[in-house]
C-alpha cells in the first residue's frame, strides 16, 4: 500500500504494510541512511504535488498519473540482509520510521518560503536595497528584514536563521562587513554551509578586492563571487541564474510565484494572443497596473480590437474612466532604429487615436458595445522589455510619450512590476 | 437673443449629466509631473488641512513651490504634494478642469511653471496634431462651457424654429453655434447617457435632427470647425498658453491660414462668430480670444 499525503513530508515515505510480525533488531543509523536517499528521490514529487495543490487546489489528472508512474518504478531502499528487509516490511517499524523522518527532516525538506535572504552589514543598506529590488523585479522572493548584521551578532546564527526559511543566503562581503570582526572560524565556515549536499551561500563582493579578503579568510577569497563593481543589474543577473536553475530546488522553481510565471511566460516569446489570454486569466496583473477592473477582452469598437479594456469608477462622481491596454510583442524592440518607434507600435498608437475620434462621433454606437464608454479613455501600448533599452533609449521613450495624447508606451516590465507587487 | 417664453423648470437629471460629463484627466502624465518648480498665487493648506496664511503674503504674490508628487484627483480637484519655500511639506489643490487640456497635450502652461524657457516649437507641433481632433471641444474648458450653455439654452427655450433673433447677424452666429460639432456631440452624449429619462433622450435626438435641418450661411461650414487653426490655437490661448508671445503665434497661424485659400473665408468667419458667441455667453477669456483672432486676421 502506498500512500501519498499531498504536501506533507509524509509523502516522502512509502509505507509498506506487511502482516509479518518477525522482529529483527537493526541499527537505526543504517535504516536512516537508506531512507535518506529514498526521501531525496521523492522530494521532486513533493514539489510537484505542492505546485499542483497551489495552482489548482488539487492535483490534476496529469500530475496524478505522473506521480503514479514514478511511484511504480521507485524501489524500496535496498537493505543488506533478508532479515533486515523483512523487518522493513513490518508496519510498526514503518510507522515509527515515518515519525522519525518527519521529526528529523521536516525542517530541512519542507518548501522554503523565500528564494534567498540577504545578509549584510547595516552600513551597506543602500546597495542591498537596490539588489533586493532587482531580484524582486525578476519575481524572486527575497527576505531582507532582520538580516542586517550589527556588532555583537553571531554570523552563524544569523545565517542559520535566514536559511530556516530561505533556499539561498546572499552574503554581502564589504569593508563594513569585515569590520564586524567575525571569528575566523565563522568566516571560514561560511562557505562550507550547505544543505543536503547543495551550496546555499552566494557571496557578493562590495567595494572589496581579493587581496583584502585574503587577509581575513582565504576560503572566502577563493570562492567565486559576484562584484557590485560591475553594477547591481549584473550581480542580480548572476544570482537570478543560480536561483532559477531547474535543479536549485528554490521556491522560484518548485512553486513559482505569479510574477515568476509571468516572466517565464514572456521569456518564451509568446504571441500577443497568448499574452492576452494569460492576462485575461490573471486579470489581477493588469488591474494592479492600471488601477481598474478588467471589463472587456478582445472587444471590437469601430475598426479597433481592444486587447484588454479596464474600467475605473471615480469614487466621488461615479463617472467611468476607461483604460485600454494594447499588446505588442515582448520581443519587439520599441525603438529599433533608436529614434522612431517600431512600425507595429506606431500602428497601435494610430489605432487608439482613430478609436478616440470614432467614439467622439459615434458615441451611441460605441455604448451599444461597451456601456458608458467615452472618448476620454487612457490608452497603453505595451511592447518590448526594459532590458532591451540602452540608456539613450530611455530618453527616446520619454520624449515619445511626451508627444502622445492620452496614450503611453510601456514595456512589459510595467506589467511584471504589477505582478511582483501582487506576489 | 430674446427667449420667447419664460424658462421651463430645469431638468435636474439632464443638468447633472452635463455637469458630470467626465473631464479628460491623464493621471499617468500627472504622476510623472514631479519636481517642476511651480509659481502659484493662492492660499496654501498643510496636508492636515490647517491654514497657515499668516506665513504667506496677504496679497496675491507668486510663491515658489516644488511639486514633489501627484497626490490624486477627485470630482473637482487635482492635488499635488509640494515643498514650500522653507522646505515645508504641503499640498496644493487645483481645479480639475484646468488640467484637462494641459494633461491631454502633456504641456504645462507658462503661468504655472517658473521654467519660462519652454519649447514653443514642441507646443506648436502638438497643436498642429490637434487639428481635426474632436476632443478639443471637450478639453478646452471655455469651449466645453460654451457648448454646454448652448445646449442648456436650447433645452430651456421653446422649439428652435420658434426662436426669434434680434438681428440677422445674431441669427447667423447662433445658427453656427447650434450646428457646431461640439454642440451636436454634447447632444449625442446626452442621448446615450445611462439613467437619463426617456423623454430627455427623445428631446436630444429630436433636437439633433432639427438642428441638422436648419439653414445656415454656407460661409460658416461648421463641419470643418475642427480644422480651423484659429479654433485650435485660440483654444491654447484660452488655456493660457503663449501669454507673452501672441504676435509670433498670430503670425504663425496667419501663414497656416493663407496656405489654405479655399477655406480662408470660412475660417475667419467661424473665428469671428465664435468670438461673438463667447462674448454673448460671457465666457472667461472671450476678450483674449477676440484679440488673438483680430490680430491674426488683420489684413487677410
Amino acid at each position: 500500500v502506498v500512500k501519498f499525503y499531498g504536501n506533507k513530508l509524509t509523502a516522502n515515505v512509502c509505507i509498506a504494510v506487511c502482516s509479518s510480525t518477525n522482529a529483527v533488531s537493526i541499527s537505526s543509523a543504517r535504516m536512516m541512511n537508506a531512507f535518506r536517499s529514498h526521501v531525496r528521490q521523492q522530494s521532486r514529487l513533493l514539489a510537484l504535488a505542492r505546485r499542483g495543490a497551489k495552482e489548482q487546489f488539487c492535483l490534476n489528472s496529469e500530475s496524478r498519473q505522473f506521480i503514479r508512474n514514478r511511484l511504480a518504478v521507485l524501489q524500496p531502499p535496498t537493505l543488506h540482509s533478508p532479515a533486515v528487509a523483512h523487518f522493513f516490511r513490518i508496519s510498526w517499524v514503518c510507522e515509527s520510521l515515518r515519525l522519525h523522518v518527519e521529526q528529523t527532516f521536516a525542517a530541512r525538506f519542507r518548501m522554503k518560503q523565500w528564494d534567498a535572504f540577504i545578509s549584510h552589514a547595516s552600513e551597506d543598506k543602500d546597495v542591498v536595497v537596490d539588489l533586493a529590488e532587482a531580484l524582486r523585479g525578476a519575481g524572486l522572493k527575497i527576505w531582507l528584514d532582520q538580516q542586517e548584521l550589527r556588532l555583537g551578532d553571531s554570523l552563524r546564527e544569523k545565517i542559520d536563521e535566514g536559511l530556516a526559511d530561505s533556499r539561498f543566503g546572499i552574503v554581502v562581503l564589504s569593508p563594513s562587513f569585515l569590520a564586524k570582526q567575525w571569528p575566523k572560524r565563522e568566516l571560514n565556515g561560511l562557505m562550507a554551509v550547505e544543505e543536503s549536499g547543495r551550496k546555499v551561500i552566494l557571496p557578493v563582493w562590495h567595494k572589496i578586492d581579493r587581496e583584502t579578503l585574503l587577509a581575513y579568510s582565504p576560503i572566502l577569497a577563493d570562492r567565486l563571487a559576484s562584484d557590485t563593481g560591475r553594477g547591481i543589474p549584473s550581480v542580480a543577473a548572476d544570482i537570478i541564474q543560480v536561483i532559477i536553475d531547474p535543479r536549485s530546488g528554490s521556491p522560484a522553481v518548485e512553486s513559482p510565484s505569479l510574477a515568476r510565471r509571468f516572466i517565464e511566460f514572456l521569456n518564451s516569446a509568446p504571441e500577443t494572443d497568448a499574452i492576452r489570454k494569460f492576462l485575461s486569466a490573471q486579470a489581477a496583473i493588469g488591474e494592479r497596473a492600471v488601477d481598474g477592473t478588467l471589463s472587456h477582452c478582445a472587444a471590437q469598437l469601430g475598426q479597433t480590437i481592444l486587447d484588454l479594456c479596464f474600467l475605473r469608477i471615480e469614487g466621488t462622481t461615479g463617472t467611468h474612466k476607461w483604460l485600454i491596454v494594447q499588446l505588442d510583442s515582448p520581443s519587439q524592440h520599441p525603438f529599433p532604429n533608436r529614434s522612431e518607434a517600431a512600425a507595429s507600435i506606431r500602428q497601435k498608437v494610430a489605432d487608439l487615436e482613430a478609436l478616440r475620434r470614432w467614439v467622439s462621433t459615434n458615441i451611441q454606437t460605441a455604448r451599444e458595445t461597451i456601456d458608458q464608454f467615452n472618448p476620454s479613455f487612457l490608452g497603453f501600448v505595451v511592447a518590448g522589455r526594459r532590458s532591451m533599452l540602452a540608456p539613450g533609449d530611455v530618453d527616446v521613450l520619454r520624449r515619445y510619450n511626451e508627444e502622445l495624447f492620452g496614450i503611453t508606451l510601456r514595456t512589459y516590465d510595467w506589467l511584471v512590476e504589477a505582478a511582483v507587487s501582487l506576489s | 437673443v430674446t427667449p420667447m417664453e419664460p424658462e421651463t423648470p430645469v431638468d435636474h437629471v439632464w443638468n447633472d449629466e452635463l455637469d458630470l460629463e467626465p473631464t479628460f484627466i491623464d493621471d499617468v502624465w500627472l504622476e510623472g509631473l514631479t519636481r517642476f518648480p511651480a509659481a502659484l498665487t493662492f492660499p496654501i493648506s498643510r496636508p492636515d488641512g490647517g491654514w497657515r496664511q499668516e506665513d504667506w503674503p496677504s496679497t496675491a504674490q507668486e510663491i515658489e513651490l516644488q511639486v514633489t508628487g501627484f497626490a490624486g484627483y477627485g470630482a473637482s480637484s487635482v492635488v499635488f504634494d509640494v515643498t514650500g519655500p522653507k522646505g515645508e511639506k504641503l499640498v496644493i489643490k487645483t481645479a480639475r478642469r484646468e488640467w484637462s487640456f494641459r494633461s491631454y497635450i502633456r504641456e504645462l502652461p507658462p503661468s504655472l511653471s517658473r521654467d519660462k524657457c519652454q519649447e514653443p516649437d514642441r507646443l506648436h507641433r502638438k497643436l498642429e496634431r490637434l487639428i481635426g481632433d474632436p476632443m478639443l471641444d471637450q478639453i478646452v474648458g471655455t469651449y466645453s462651457d460654451l457648448y454646454r450653455s448652448i445646449v442648456y439654452n436650447l433645452h430651456d427655450w421653446p422649439a428652435f424654429d420658434q426662436i426669434k433673433w434680434d438681428s440677422q447677424e445674431a441669427t447667423q452666429v447662433m445658427s453656427f453655434g447650434v450646428r457646431a460639432p461640439g454642440t451636436i456631440s454634447k447632444l449625442g452624449r446626452l442621448a446615450s447617457y445611462p439613467g437619463i429619462r426617456p423623454e430627455t433622450v427623445a428631446w436630444a435626438k429630436q433636437t439633433v435632427d432639427l438642428l441638422e435641418g436648419i439653414k445656415i450661411d454656407p460661409v460658416f461650414r461648421p463641419e470643418i470647425l475642427l480644422e480651423n487653426p484659429l479654433y485650435i490655437w485660440g483654444g491654447a490661448i484660452l488655456e493660457k498658453y503663449f501669454p507673452d508671445d501672441t504676435t509670433n503665434v498670430s503670425s504663425r497661424v496667419r501663414s497656416r491660414l493663407t496656405a489654405q485659400p479655399d477655406e480662408l473665408e470660412t475660417f475667419v468667419a467661424q473665428a469671428l462668430a465664435l468670438a461673438r458667441l463667447l462674448n454673448q455667453f460671457q465666457s472667461p477669456g472671450a476678450e483674449s480670444f477676440r484679440e488673438f483672432c483680430e490680430a491674426t486676421c488683420d489684413g487677410l
